[in-house]
């Protein structure tokens, strides 16, 4: 369970989050959607402790991400990009981070394998092209097989067979209890893989529900976020 | 929770390839030039490389920033002393291996400030190879107390001041 509670961020003069509060619950997917600048990254980035919260809470199954234990047993996170060093390979990205929270050695081969980077393995994380790159955000999040996903457009670079690759992975860690929230601007990738969406936009929270309550009235889930958002192209 | 934490710190940089080449120029310099004045910008790289990579990830699996802070200061301390003893032997200079040690931990203060490698990398540089000397050629009354004129009192000084800084500002800011 992922609460957010009345959270209200500043950068500079701008206001970015105006009192944002939303859950995503356990054994869903749930999708946090609004055009690019609307405030998705700031949000997660606060949920992770990343960035300061003024006001509000973000909390993760009641507590804030900053006072877990080891937090990569709890929650697997992706941001835009690898989070890895050019210079480093797969391997020894994924190693030095199991080590951090004292995960087993043998975890870094089994997301290797899970995420289909095994035959990059040893690959240099510059070479990696855009949606491998994306593969072993995931394969970090996913190492200490937490609970919880927190996903920064986790489907941007990936390719169709990424995609439907993606999908079905969150499906399958929603279908056994697992809390997914990610975030996204692209429409019809997933309104195939959420269960509940939340829709912001110019850091307000426009609407929240099921996918079938946001999208009623509406031709499709696209439709429904034009709408919402007040027509601008995402 | 701060041992994995300094295990991973260390492990991290010891397989950032950037700090090897670092650690190699920086002894060819000190056997080449016999002299720690320039070849002390080797550890000021060192320093700077813990300081501004991996940040983001760093966080996301250390989340304590005060606990974070503290294993990359462990881990470039011992990063930094054979690479500091071995450049003190070559330039018989081996008082000033201690020295050398605090030049690398003040660069990785300043430079978790500034974030920007190479600005970061350009700042402290500039401020020791040339900044400084002049310093102490228009004020000879400074030089006891700057940063950068291999003396171990006042590098210590400044050392614990900037890490003070930079915990402070980091527990505070956006990351």
């Amino acid at each position: 369970m992922i609460s957010i509670e009345h959270l209200s961020k500043s950068k500079g003069r701008t206001r970015v989050l105006h009192d944002v509060s939303f859950t995503a619950r356990p054994g869903r997917v749930t999708g946090f959607l609004g055009p690019n600048g609307a405030g998705k990254t700031t949000t997660l980035r606060i949920l992770l402790g990343l960035d300061r919260t003024p006001t509000g809470h973000a909390r993760i199954h009641g507590h804030r991400y900053a006072d877990l234990p080891r937090p990569l047993t709890r929650v697997g996170a992706l941001l835009d990009g690898s989070g890895a060093h050019p210079a480093r390979t797969c391997r020894g990205h994924l190693h030095w981070l199991a080590l951090s929270n004292g995960l087993p050695r043998a975890r870094v081969d089994e997301v290797l394998e899970l995420t289909g980077l095994a035959p990059a393995a040893r690959t240099r994380t510059r070479r990696l092209s855009l949606g491998q790159g994306r593969r072993l955000g995931l394969a970090a999040a996913l190492l200490g097989d937490p609970g919880t996903l927190i996903l920064d457009e986790p489907v941007n670079g990936l390719d169709p067979a990424g995609i439907v690759w993606m999908r079905e992975l969150l499906r399958a860690r929603a279908a056994r209890g697992d809390t997914v929230l990610l975030s996204s601007h692209l429409m019809t990738e997933l309104s195939a893989t959420v269960d509940d969406v939340v829709v912001i936009d110019h850091g307000r929270i426009a609407a929240q529900g099921t996918l079938g309550e946001v999208t009623a009235g509406h031709a499709s889930l696209e439709a429904a976020f034009l709408t919402l958002t007040g027509g601008r192209a995402a | 929770m701060i041992t994995a934490a300094v295990r991973a710190e260390t492990g991290r940089l010891l397989t950032l390839p950037a700090v090897w080449l670092t650690a190699a120029v920086t002894l060819v310099a000190a056997g080449l030039l016999r002299e720690l004045d320039h070849t002390q910008a080797g550890l000021l790289v060192l320093g700077t490389l813990a300081g501004t990579t991996e940040v983001r990830t760093t966080l996301l699996a250390v989340p304590r920033r005060g606990t974070a802070a503290t294993a990359r200061a462990v881990a470039v301390t011992l990063a930094a002393t054979p690479v500091s003893a071995g450049a003190a032997l070559l330039a018989d200079r081996a008082g000033a291996a201690a020295y050398l040690v605090m030049t690398a931990l003040l660069a990785t203060g300043v430079s978790s400030l500034i974030r920007h490698p190479a600005a970061s990398a350009g700042l402290l540089t500039g401020w020791y190879m040339i900044a400084g000397p002049v310093l102490r050629a228009l004020v000879p009354a400074s030089a006891g107390w700057l940063p950068d004129a291999l003396r171990t009192g006042p590098a210590l000084v400044w050392t614990i001041a900037v890490l003070a800084v930079a915990a402070v500002v980091l527990s505070r800011r956006d990351a």
